[in-house]
């Protein structure tokens, strides 16, 4: 069954808060429009392990996809929400 | 449902590329790049060169343009993959040739997954790929900080890290040295998931490793 956009943000929080660590703190009033980069601090090899921990969690494959491709958490949800089962 | 998988696998046999250009320019090469180089490999820990078997991603400081041809130096023995940044690829004819030679294509302003996945299933197919963690050629005696991705890499395929050292090498026609160290089980140091943070300090494990084997030189054979 289909995951809803909640469920798919509700684990994306605890992929990003593996991410972040310490300073996962600012995830509690994380919304869809916050930037990757800048507003969550990711650099270029946090967000490629957010999206290894995206494969692993939602059992899909991100290809033919860039980095430059996610710039906000919306564009990580729209992703999962048309590749997951 | 058996013709799609037929044409899958006729897919994956097409996409196999051929080693001949690769073991061309290795056999036609060894000549003039050991009286060039004069290269000089040092197992610094426990294992010897047959000891390094199966995937594994091998990690060198960067020093120059020659560096992947001294990595092929070290593991004459083996194939080695190399990752080369998109920016060599610029004609057809570079893009061909670094094809025929296995390289993995790396866009360091927009990195895309498919070299992620590239990296890690030649990995899981025994093959070793060399990566340069500084992600950039490094002219100064200070070793830059490692991008945390090749540890990533590593773990997500459950192959090891091998350190290697370049040290400086002065001239163009100095000897040149490599320095490796013992295999490191990431996997096993990290955990099956592990954090960001856990893969930051298993990385910087990694860096003082090399720092160590730089240490070593320095101290047990530049002296003589």
């Amino acid at each position: 069954m289909a995951m809803t956009r909640d469920e798919i943000k509700e684990k994306l929080k605890e992929v990003l808060k593996m991410a972040m660590g310490t300073s996962a703190d600012g995830l509690i009033k994380c919304s869809e429009e916050d930037r990757l980069n800048e507003d969550l601090g990711l650099n270029s090899v946090g967000i490629l392990y957010v999206v290894v921990a995206i494969e692993e969690f939602f059992d899909i494959q991100f290809q033919g996809v860039g980095f430059g491709d996610f710039k906000t958490v919306k564009d990580v949800i729209d992703y999962i929400e048309q590749h997951a089962e | 449902m058996n013709s799609t998988n037929e044409q899958k696998s006729k897919k994956k046999k097409k996409k196999r590329k051929s080693y001949f250009l690769y073991d061309f320019v290795k056999v036609t090469g060894i000549l003039p790049v050991l009286v060039w180089m004069r290269p000089k490999v040092i197992f610094a820990g426990k294992c010897k060169r047959k000891d390094y078997k199966g995937g594994m991603l091998v990690c060198c400081n960067h020093r120059g343009f020659t560096d992947p041809i001294m990595a092929h130096c070290v593991f004459w023995n083996r194939r080695l993959h190399c990752l080369a940044t998109k920016d060599l690829y610029n004609t057809k004819l570079k893009n061909w040739f670094f094809n025929q030679l296995h390289c993995i294509q790396v866009d360091k302003q927009n990195f895309s997954m498919d070299s992620f996945h590239t990296v890690t299933e030649d990995l899981k197919n025994d093959k070793m790929v060399l990566i340069f963690p500084e992600g950039q050629v490094n002219h100064t005696d200070e070793m830059l900080s490692f991008k945390a991705g090749e540890v990533l890499m590593a773990h997500r395929a459950g192959k090891p890290v091998v350190p290697v050292y370049f040290p400086e090498y002065g001239k163009w026609y100095n000897r040149r040295v490599a320095i490796v160290g013992d295999p490191i089980n990431v996997r096993e140091m990290c955990g099956k998931i592990p954090t960001m943070e856990k893969l930051k300090e298993v990385n910087e494990y990694v860096r003082n490793i090399e720092l160590s084997l730089k240490e070593l030189y320095e101290s047990k054979y530049l002296k003589k």
